[in-house]
């Protein structure tokens, strides 16, 4: 019924259908495909000339194969270990009846919010070399400055979104299943270890993979707190501000890319199995599972302890930002925050601006090329999902480079202006808005739509009268989502900025890799307040409606 | 539907903002306007002060030197910022050899020794940059150790793993230390010193501005760091003193110079003019208390020229030396690759 009226409504006018797929698919390859090759192209020119000399000259470097394999190894580390955390976080919060798990969630999504170079900054403060908690209190002398101090700071960073990405699929598993195992006689442990575990893989592999991506592609952590320690992401973006050298930077690059998008592609085919694996969701109520003691106490000593960590990281940024000198004098000042509120102020606006535009065209633009996606039939409707998500496999340096490389000559000349700045932010974020529309979308009984279409309406009035009404509320939170996320934004930007275009995690880096502590504390303080705002907004919205639900999922997988 | 009419609100909201900036940022060529990429101490209060005196609008971007070449090297075809303030001189002598700025005789030029300017004209310090120590005081004493005052003093095994430096292939400061050094000692001597200096450094920071924070932090007994007595005076009650070495202080011009194919030219020069003058260098002095070129009188806590031991620093031929010197370097300490 449904097939029929649609050849007949598209028949006559085949051409039509193309017009918008045709419309996306040539922005994707401009804004995602010519900045990616140029990258590549770039890696292989050595002054203008095609040649391998810089991979050649790359794999030459004595600590070349060393930086590739702690950067793998330590990326590696941070996902096992965020993971796990997640996963025993999700479970106490969702799982359990223990006391204090609002706290919990409350502690572990707070990173969300507060970037890794200033967490950098905090934990150099609270357990460096003259540490408050480590020297100070403890009398320890240790040496901070190594890998374990960056694993243990990203670990912190990235468990928040292991855990949501957990909990999303813990939320949708049927408690019914858990209890047929219970009938048969399980213990408590055999119903987790049968029977919730297994249908939490795919999510436990997604996080683990979504952590090792985001851990590859991050350099604040590494810069503030690896000492000796390098990581790709750290190397090309000294390769690029100290050494001067945009080459090597793009093959170091390069090389990123490519350990990206093989974890990318292990993602996706995670998540098709997870897709098949997952039972649809009846809506029978979550039953705790009763955990034997000892486990119990485990997992609140681990908890416990990371929610304390966060909590101290959370309360020193605060403490920076409104006492005289953080370490020598406890009284309190507004100096900090003048400051920070005057020199941040065009930041700020910027930040506003942006991260609002971009909030608003990737939700709509979500959801138009979700609507494409799942209800037009054209051919290259694979490959225009597989383009509309790719920017969610490469790491914020490498297209940052790739806007700087492809857009600074003509026919497209976009450097320096505002229009780039705004692509990059648009493009990090377009995989959310898809991911957020899709899944509405499936969510969506298709009954309304062809009642409206057996009633005459074309494709056009049917999105803008049946689908956008009823994808109202998570078009909202997914823009907020993006509004949050790009406040983040810093690797893909952090080039491409210019004097007209400062944005505010720009200069709560720079503040922060000068050293003026304080004032990267105030300014991380109103980033930190912009987002929550945000965050608050999601919220409201949640709390009102179910509306979230069908998105979380997909929203979670964030970009960097 | 009312969901629909609010749909359209927003929608159109995003249009109109989203062709907003258009309006603000192109702002027109020719105009009062002024872009600048900053390598310098508080450019906000530069920018002020120019705008002030000229009424020209200074949008302005702070970032490291290097990040600076970087970007005006990728921007070439389109040149997004038409001065280049501050940052170290060895960077400015690859842009002038890259073709990347422009020579300007400015009539101020002449209140600036010959030492600290180009001799084409494509660039002129406004200040110099000194290198030195920053010292946590409370950290030495703790150690039991006394604060140095000489290059030869920290290579006291006292001092082992308690001095932060950064990676001369990334930082001025370390590349204008490791190269003078060899200057005040001489090749050979130098090298076999910075051997014993090298053995008592962990690891080398990825940036210039870090071992002065650590040092600050007690993290580290003592940084190297550029312009130490800038540090002391941004953290006033911090237990920290700033320390310029006895035995030979090293030094190179901060310039400034005009990006070659700058949009706002004649701003640009009036700029140039401004920053050499005597009220521009006061005011430059209240943004960065550096060491000044001119004869403009100090501020409290910043030594005068003349108080220092100054090594005469060639930052000519060691520029033209810095793949050598960096080779040789990387090569002698690779436990920092």
């Amino acid at each position: 019924m449904m097939k029929a009226s649609m050849a007949g409504l598209t028949g006559r006018f085949k051409w039509q259908k193309y017009i918008l797929p045709v419309l996306f698919f040539i922005l994707l390859v401009i804004f995602i495909i010519y900045p990616t090759a140029t990258v590549f192209e770039n890696s292989l020119k050595v002054n203008g000339d095609f040649s391998l000399g810089n991979y050649i000259d790359m794999f030459a470097r004595p600590n070349f194969f060393k930086i590739l394999w702690q950067s793998s190894l330590v990326a590696a580390l941070v996902a096992a270990v965020s993971t796990m955390l997640g996963l025993i976080i999700a479970v106490v919060v969702l799982k359990t009846t223990l006391p204090l798990r609002r706290l919990f969630s409350f502690a572990t999504v707070v990173p969300l919010i507060v970037p890794g170079f200033v967490a950098s900054l905090a934990f150099i403060y609270l357990f460096g070399r003259n540490g408050l908690v480590t020297y100070q209190l403890l009398g320890l002398n240790l040496n901070i400055y190594n890998w374990p101090s960056v694993v243990v700071v990203q670990c912190m960073d990235f468990t928040a979104m292991a855990f949501l990405l957990i909990s999303a699929v813990l939320i949708s598993i049927d408690s019914q299943v858990e209890d047929a195992a219970r009938d048969l006689g399980a213990s408590e442990w055999e119903v987790f270890k049968t029977i919730t575990l297994p249908l939490l893989k795919p999510g436990i592999i997604a996080a683990a993979i979504l952590v090792f991506m985001r851990s590859m592609a991050s350099f604040g952590t590494v810069i503030f707190l690896g000492g000796p320690f390098s990581t790709l992401a750290s190397a090309s973006y000294t390769q690029l501000i100290g050494a001067y050298n945009i080459e090597t930077a793009a093959t170091f690059n390069a090389v990123l890319m490519i350990i990206c998008a093989v974890a990318f592609w292990l993602y996706v085919r995670a998540q098709a199995a997870g897709s098949r694996i997952r039972a649809p969701f009846t809506g029978a109520a979550r039953k705790p599972i009763n955990f034997s003691r000892p486990l119990k106490i485990f997992f609140m000593g681990v908890i416990s302890i990371f929610a304390i960590f966060i909590l101290m990281i959370l309360a020193s940024v605060f403490l920076a930002a409104f006492t005289r000198y953080i370490g020598a004098d406890y009284s309190f000042t507004f100096d900090h925050m003048n400051r920070a509120l005057q020199r941040g102020s065009a930041g700020m606006m910027n930040t506003l601006y942006f991260a609002s535009v971009t909030a608003i065209v990737v939700s709509i633009t979500g959801i138009i090329l979700a609507y494409i996606i799942t209800r037009i039939d054209f051919k290259g409707k694979g490959l225009l999902d597989l383009l509309a998500t790719m920017p969610f496999a490469i790491p914020g340096t490498f297209i940052g480079i790739g806007y700087i490389l492809a857009f600074n000559q003509p026919p497209l000349l976009l450097t320096g202006t505002w229009i780039i700045v705004m692509a990059v932010t648009i493009i990090r974020q377009v995989p959310l808005g898809l991911r957020a529309g899709t899944s509405v979308l499936s969510q969506q009984d298709r009954a309304i739509e062809d009642a409206s279409s057996s009633l005459g309406a074309n494709k056009i009035t049917t999105f803008i009268r049946i689908i956008l009404p009823m994808a109202g509320p998570a078009i909202l939170v997914t823009a907020l989502y993006a509004f949050v996320s790009t406040v983040q934004t810093l690797g893909a930007i952090i080039f491409l900025i210019t004097p007209g275009t400062k944005l505010l995690s720009v200069d709560v880096f720079e503040a922060v890799y000068k050293g003026e502590i304080s004032t990267a504390a105030a300014l991380s303080v109103i980033m930190l307040l912009l987002s929550a705002a945000g965050m608050l907004g999601i919220y409201l919205i949640q709390q009102r409606g179910k509306a979230a639900k069908w998105v979380q999922r997909a929203l979670l997988q964030r970009p960097m | 539907m009312g969901k629909i009419k609010w749909l359209a609100v927003v929608l159109s909201l995003a249009m109109i903002g989203a062709s907003l900036p258009l309006a603000s940022c192109t702002g027109g060529g020719g105009e009062k306007v002024l872009n600048m990429y900053v390598a310098y101490g508080n450019p906000e209060i530069v920018a002020e002060a120019f705008e002030e005196e000229t009424g020209i609008k200074v949008n302005f971007l702070p970032m490291s030197s290097g990040e600076v070449l970087t970007r005006i090297k990728a921007e070439s075809a389109n040149p997004q910022t038409d001065i280049w303030f501050g940052g170290g001189s060895d960077a400015f002598l690859q842009a002038k050899e890259e073709g990347l700025i422009q020579a300007y005789a400015s009539p101020n030029a002449a209140n600036v020794d010959e030492y600290f300017k180009d001799a084409d004209g494509y660039w002129t310090a406004v200040s110099i940059v000194v290198v030195g120590f920053v010292v946590n005081t409370d950290r030495v004493a703790s150690k039991g150790l006394d604060i140095p005052e000489t290059w030869e003093d920290l290579i006291a095994p006292g001092f082992n793993d308690e001095i932060s430096s950064p990676d001369p292939n990334i930082s001025g400061t370390a590349y204008t230390m490791v190269s003078g050094i060899l200057q005040i000692m001489g090749e050979q001597a130098g090298w076999e010193f910075l051997d014993k200096l090298f053995a008592n450094i962990d690891y080398l920071e990825k940036s210039g501005s870090t071992p002065p924070s650590k040092a600050l932090q007690g993290e580290y007994c003592l940084g190297v760091a550029p312009d130490p007595h800038i540090t002391i005076m941004n953290n006033p009650g911090a237990a920290v003193t700033a320390v310029f070495p006895e035995d030979g202080v090293l030094a190179w011009p901060s310039p400034v110079a005009i990006v070659e194919g700058a949009k706002n030219l004649e701003n640009a020069r009036k700029f140039v003019d401004w920053a050499l003058s005597d009220d521009g260098q006061k005011v430059l002095m209240q943004a960065s208390p550096r060491v000044p070129v001119t004869n403009v009188e100090t501020i409290e806590g910043v030594p005068a020229l003349a108080d220092l031991n100054m090594a005469g620093y060639d930052y000519n031929y060691w520029g033209a030396e810095r793949t050598r010197v960096l080779a040789d370097f990387n090569a002698r300490y690779p436990q920092y690759q």
